[in-house]
């Protein structure tokens, strides 16, 4: 559905992506794992067009992306969680979903995310839909930026860090709504710090490390491999 | 009294005018962070195409309206031509705007002359409104409704609609707009056609007030820009309240202390930056 073929990109001078290649199949989850500064929240932003890639290509549906804004990238039915949530402060909760608000294209079967179904999911947002973003908590705001991205009806999920600053609690919660979105039939790149999660979510890991993928495997594979873990996510054992 | 009165009418009907070109130069300012210079020009403009539509026996609502959407789609079209290619870099918006205003300034004194115009009063509104020993112009009191009106379809259109919706993410988050698949391109061309418009329109509803002469384009756009600082960068409310007092304290200023009429605004916004230096509505600035 989603496939990199040797993707480079830059911030200026530094070299950040150097020849990034994976794909991601339909209605599968892969995860993106890393340190700090590896190179993640770059691929996310290449994926959805908010930084351009230098070389490479990055085909959807088998339709190139790389010479596409941001906004056509949205419309092809690629959603964004961004890391940090960006919660628009000054939108209510109920404007946050209904801004972005698009009706399902694909005719596959999917449901037709709307606002009904985004409070049925997250039943604390419709409780807080006058409040503004930033009055929410922060497991509050990371439900919220997942259902204004479900709001653009997307097939392809982009998530960066979900689990970001938030209590256990929280992240258990967050990780069962995403088993339960990919179940649902969406397909889904997630990148994270937090690898039980992304191991309970994921059927693919990716650990990559000074811009390049490093290892892929299964979760199990990950989980048995410790000395991966501690050579590239800074796992002590 | 009854001069004081008339006097304070006066003022508001020219701080509505302010604030309708003001409001257009904020919006400009918050969603696209373009201070265009050339919007005191596009007033000119308008009120000189309605004068041409208005001598060519157009009557006078047809004419604002024409020159309406002239300097809407003349905003339209500098968007898409120019400003876009400019954005986020200010140095050279403001070499850009002020030198169209130059041209557009220039075009104007080649198709119209020098000479000093004014717009007719419209037949309708061409009588007084008598309260007491007071008159107050029909005319006058026409533009204080229109400036309500717009403040009210401002208010509408920001808080109700999906459009004004998208407008403030805009201004929170732009990047995170489009990337929820809404073309951000299109809204700024849509804002500024609009600010152009508004512009167009306070220029033919001034008119009949302040008439039209070389020169006014430049006093028109300092006077916005004050109104714009003193009511914070990107806020209409704040345009609004700054517009009416303003207009309110030029015009008695002048019939008051007349030496010091020039000093008086500028006094307010000296007043207003050092007790609230990001104005009246003004987001705090980190």
């Amino acid at each position: 559905m989603l496939e990199l073929q040797d993707v480079h990109s830059y911030y200026g001078t530094s070299y950040i992506l150097q020849g990034v290649t994976f794909s991601v199949l339909k209605g599968k989850c892969v995860a993106l794992l890393g340190r700090n500064g590896a190179g993640k929240t770059t691929t996310i932003h290449t994926i959805a067009g908010l930084h351009k890639a230098k070389r490479g290509s990055i085909r959807f549906k088998n339709r190139p992306l790389e010479s596409l804004p941001p906004h056509q990238i949205s419309r092809l039915g690629i959603g964004l969680v961004p890391q940090g949530r960006r919660i628009f402060p000054s939108l209510t909760v109920k404007e946050n979903l209904t801004m972005p608000a698009r009706k399902r294209k694909a005719d596959d079967g999917g449901i037709n995310w709307d606002l009904e179904k985004i409070y049925e999911l997250f039943p604390v947002l419709k409780e807080r839909e006058n409040n503004f973003g930033t009055q929410l908590s922060g497991g509050q705001q990371q439900m919220l930026a997942i259902g204004r991205a479900l709001m653009t009806n997307p097939e392809f999920l982009l998530m960066d860090e979900p689990s970001e600053g938030l209590a256990p609690v929280i992240i258990d919660q967050i990780g069962e709504i995403i088993v339960q979105l990919k179940e649902a039939g969406l397909s889904i790149l997630i990148v994270e710090q937090n690898i039980a999660l992304a191991c309970k979510a994921a059927d693919e890991i990716l650990i990559m490390n000074k811009g390049k993928i490093v290892w892929s495997g299964s979760p199990d594979g990950l989980m048995a491999n410790e000395g991966i873990q501690h050579k590239y996510l800074g796992v002590s054992s | 009294m009854s001069i004081f009165l008339a006097q304070l009418l006066t003022g508001l009907a020219y701080g509505m005018l302010y604030f309708m070109i003001a409001v257009g130069l904020t919006i400009i300012l918050g969603v696209m962070n373009v201070v265009n210079l050339a919007h005191g020009t596009l007033f000119m403009l308008g009120a000189y195409i309605a004068f041409t539509f208005i001598n060519d026996e157009v009557n006078f609502w047809a004419a604002l309206l024409l020159a309406v959407l002239l300097t809407a789609v003349l905003g339209l079209v500098l968007e898409k031509l120019l400003i876009k290619r400019i954005y986020g870099k200010e140095l050279e918006q403001v070499l850009l705007t002020f030198g169209l205003s130059f041209i557009i300034a220039d075009a104007i004194e080649w198709i119209w002359g020098t000479e000093m115009h004014t717009l007719p009063v419209p037949g309708l509104l061409s009588g007084s409104l008598s309260i007491g020993s007071t008159a107050f112009p029909l005319y006058r009191l026409f533009v204080v409704f229109i400036g309500c009106l717009l403040a009210l379809l401002l208010w509408y259109l920001e808080t109700k609609t999906r459009v004004g919706a998208i407008i403030r993410a805009g201004v929170d988050d732009r990047a995170m707009v489009s990337a929820l698949g809404i073309n951000v391109g299109l809204v700024f061309t849509g804002v500024f056609a609009f600010g152009a418009a508004l512009a167009g329109l306070s220029g033919v509803l001034g008119g009949p007030l302040i008439g039209m002469y070389t020169g006014m384009d430049s006093e028109i756009l300092v006077t916005s820009l004050i109104v714009v600082v003193i009511g914070g960068l990107g806020s209409w409310k704040g345009s609004f309240i700054g517009a009416i007092a303003i207009g309110v304290i030029e015009t008695l200023g002048k019939v008051w202390f007349p030496s010091l009429s020039m000093l008086t605004v500028f006094l307010i916004m000296m007043i207003v930056l050092i007790i609230r230096p990001q104005g009246l509505f003004g987001r705090e600035v980190a």
